[in-house]
């Protein structure tokens, strides 16, 4: 390390972040090296080092003998402006050596709102962050995670989008580039061949024919690029590498703890929801696999949590077994075991029972919806007397903190489903009355809205948005109807929802607005610190682009969608018809009891999917 | 219940984390190598551990001690390495052997600092004795509340020695461990009050070693 960046870490707040050294961390040879990879987060240390895939696939690029695969994560702004000011390039935290010397700059992106960060870093280094401006082999931009679900606004900037899982997919895409690289191929020759390998997208092999209202008219592949591009996914979990050795930050991160994935795929279908259709088909992983990969995680990291992750973690298939499987180890070596996404019910609280002697957290439902209507038209399939069941196991086992989540401006939505939430809250604290042990305690209930935004890939990916005001309108309808004491009522700020609606469906023009907000600063945009509604309002307006083309417009089954590029595995016809039956306001119901036929399990070679096999077996019995 | 005392160095890049997060570090790490510490008592047990006198974050050590309790009665050699190969780069265990003096009996810190200069000033030695030589040496320092307040270091900083290698200037003091705790940033102080020219571009610090009030080493 120089003494000009041991100067500024004595400057700035927390420089353990900005060292690396961490117990398990991978070191590697640089003579050894053939392809060296920067593996970029766009977002702070404390968030990135929380981030299961980023530790799968730090781990999964490090098994290949040839990649030494390092750490990239954006400095908060006390560190930013010492770099920039003494013209320090970003950094891998593993060598120290700066994001130019690496071969591979692979980011990963999970939200909308770090897309400017993307360009930032590279900035940052001396790259260009414009995709053309990028001439060898060298430097090359690769990016996975949902940012890929709807590559068009950022494929100015990037090389190459990863879609769907990359635990097959990083490595033979570096197997690739080592081949390149030992013949020297021109970047053109290698990305043409890249885009052979499944669930590749090379923005630079396709054009786009737009029409007249500047919707996208066709996709035009060429050199024999895909079209559209499916999805990678892992047949079976149990099979490749879990990373039971995570680096383990020497300071405070957001998850301290150990992260079980229990399965991928989601049986709910909730029409919203864009996780929920677009990491199918449904795979579990062996309760046996996960008890292992705990123990051995805890062991190699000395963390004192587990953490089971999933959609549902009750539609775990083996959750009993594995509950009881791992409880036995954690009492044994005092470590907690926590369950988030957790549907309560009689068994789920005696498990929470079991799994936390002591503390009592809150638990938190999310509702979604305020009225059963809407929750049909959304497929959210709850009812409010399975929420005031929970809510009376609840505060008979003495929880006393409940959380509430809803969205506003759901496709469908009037005033009376607003009103219907407080309502519901009313009830729960009527239940609360009722059942609970110690009424000396009291009651707390949190009601929060956020505003809905629709995502592609949904069965709402054609609906409107609604607008700031409208949001506003419809917080102070529900702030208006909320009479009981025990209830506060939280709002997310509708100016980020905007924002993040204009790059979740953005088109291919989208791509000039990021690049002007990030010239006017704009960075590090998921803090609240750090963002600024005006600046991309400008960025639009200096584009000729206008809020009511990407946010507040029906779009046409019919139009073509910048993001079919991209096919995740459920078919559109699906989409269509789980489209329609919301405005019908009908439910679909759980594809674990009926097969709906999405089309998912067709991304598997085997034909594979949970949801399929269970349902069948069901229909046997 | 076996009381340790652990001699260890911090040195390199994990200087640069916080006297807590180092106490995490140490948390996981006697977990991963399977040593078990005794645990406070409560609704949030945690683990028995104490390193009596925190380093700054960005200052190095030769000579830091953390003192533990043991459940199981282990020889100091094995704790040693069992505990070796499960830490963080950068934190290296030098020492295991029974807390028999408490650490309250450390009076003085060996302090080296590493001084860089674009160039050096004009006899930078005498000008540093003249410095610790004076009758008073009054720094500000920030208290709890945020305002400034005087003290005179006098007495509690001490010269030992000076030397010019390198790129840089070597100066090594004993710096007061407590009533009143000086802190390596107060000496860097007191050059700007009283000689500016003596204030490097950049400069480091490490601890070297640990001493009762008699300046004997304090083990």
């Amino acid at each position: 390390m120089t003494d000009d960046l041991r100067a500024v870490l004595n400057k700035v707040q927390k420089p353990a972040r900005y060292v690396g050294g961490e117990y398990n961390q991978i070191i590697k040879d640089k003579k050894d090296i053939d392809v060296r990879v920067a593996f970029c987060f766009p977002d702070t240390y404390e968030i990135g080092m929380s981030n299961l895939g980023m530790s799968i696939l730090y781990k999964t690029m490090n098994s290949l003998p040839y990649v030494w695969c390092e750490r990239v994560f954006a400095p908060w702004g006390d560190m930013y402006r010492e770099m920039k000011e003494r013209q320090l390039p970003l950094y891998g935290l593993e060598s120290g050596d700066s994001l130019g010397d690496f071969d591979v700059i692979a980011f990963s992106v999970g939200y909308e709102m770090a897309y400017t960060t993307v360009l930032d870093m590279l900035d940052m280094s001396g790259i260009p962050y414009r995709r053309e401006e990028r001439n060898g082999l060298k430097n090359l931009v690769v990016a996975g995670g949902t940012i890929s679900l709807n590559p068009a606004p950022m494929a100015d900037f990037i090389d190459v989008f990863f879609v769907g899982e990359g635990e097959e997919l990083d490595n033979e895409f570096l197997a690739l580039y080592k081949e390149a690289k030992d013949n020297g191929l021109g970047k053109y020759e290698f990305l043409k061949k890249a885009s052979q390998i499944r669930g590749v997208y090379v923005p630079a092999l396709y054009d786009i024919e737009y029409n007249e209202d500047m919707t996208i008219k066709r996709f035009l592949p060429k050199e024999g690029a895909p079209f559209p591009v499916r999805k990678r996914v892992i047949e079976d979990l149990d099979s490749v590498p879990f990373p039971t050795d995570p680096i383990v930050p020497n300071t405070e991160v957001i998850h301290d703890r150990i992260s079980l994935e229990l399965f991928r795929g989601c049986f709910r279908g909730c029409r919203f929801c864009q996780a929920g259709f677009t990491y199918r088909p449904i795979r579990m992983k062996d309760s046996e696999t996960l008890r292992r990969q705990g123990v051995e995680a805890v062991n190699s990291t000395g963390h004192n949590e587990i953490t089971l992750l999933s959609l549902s973690t009750s539609d775990y298939c083996e959750l009993e077994k594995l509950c009881d499987g791992l409880l036995k180890f954690c009492e044994e070596r005092s470590v907690g075991l926590s369950l988030p996404s957790l549907r309560v019910d009689n068994f789920s609280i005696d498990l929470m029972e079991k799994v936390q002697k002591v503390r009592k957290s809150g638990l938190t439902f999310a509702v979604e919806g305020g009225s059963q209507r809407l929750r049909d038209a959304i497929n959210k399939n709850v009812t409010e007397e399975e929420v005031m069941n929970s809510c009376r196991i609840a505060f008979e086992g003495g929880w006393n903190t409940i959380k509430l989540y809803y969205m506003l401006g759901l496709p469908t939505e009037n005033d009376e489903d607003i009103r219907g939430i407080a309502e519901m809250s009313d009830k729960v604290q009527y239940t609360w009355r009722t059942y609970t042990r110690n009424r000396k305690r009291g009651l707390k209930i949190t009601v929060s809205t956020s505003c809905f935004i629709p995502k592609p890939h949904t069965p709402f990916q054609w609906e409107k948005q609604v607008g700031m005001e409208e949001y506003l309108r419809k917080v102070n309808i529900l702030r208006d109807s909320i009479k009981a004491k025990s209830v506060t009522y939280n709002w997310h700020d509708a100016e980020t929802s905007v924002v993040e609606g204009i790059l979740s469906r953005g088109d291919f023009r989208i791509g000039n607005v990021i690049e002007s907000v990030f010239k006017k600063g704009g960075r590090l945009e998921a803090w609240f610190e750090y963002f600024d509604l005006n600046r991309w309002l400008e960025a639009l307006d200096e584009n000729g682009l206008s809020l009511d083309f990407y946010l507040f417009r029906d779009r046409a089954y019919e139009e073509v969608l910048p993001w079919d590029i991209i096919d995740v595995g459920v078919l559109k016809g699906f989409l269509i018809t789980e489209n329609k039956k919301a405005h019908r306001n009908e439910l679909t119901g759980d594809c674990g009891e009926r097969c709906l036929g999405c089309g998912a399990f067709t991304l598997t070679e085997g034909g594979y999917c949970y949801g399929k096999e269970k349902a069948a077996l069901s229909k046997d019995r | 219940m076996e009381k340790k005392r652990l001699r260890f160095q911090k040195t390199g890049n994990i200087a640069f984390i916080s006297h807590l997060d180092l106490m995490h570090t140490f948390s996981r790490a006697f977990s991963r190598a399977g040593l078990a510490l005794k645990y406070s008592e409560g609704f949030n047990p945690r683990p028995v551990m104490s390193s009596p006198f925190p380093l700054s974050v960005g200052q190095e050590s030769l000579c830091e001690i953390l003192d533990i309790t043991l459940k199981n009665d282990i020889p100091d050699d094995e704790i040693k390495e069992m505990l070796s190969s499960k830490l963080p780069e950068g934190i290296k265990i030098t020492a295991v052997y029974d807390q028999t003096l408490k650490s309250s009996l450390v009076k003085w810190i060996g302090v080296q600092f590493r001084l860089k200069y674009k160039k050096a000033p004009d006899e930078c030695e005498n000008r540093i004795r003249a410095l610790f030589d004076r009758e008073e040496i009054v720094i500000s320092k920030r208290t709890k509340s945020g305002a400034l307040s005087d003290t005179d270091i006098k007495g509690n900083a001490l010269f030992k020695s000076f030397e010019i290698s390198e790129d840089s200037c070597l100066l090594n003091t004993y710096l007061s461990a407590s009533d009143p705790t000086v802190n390596p940033v107060g000496v860097i102080s007191a050059f700007e009050k009283y000689d500016p020219e003596l204030v490097p571009e950049y400069y480091t610090v490490t601890r070297t070693e640990l001493y009762d009030r008699d300046l004997n080493i304090f083990r």
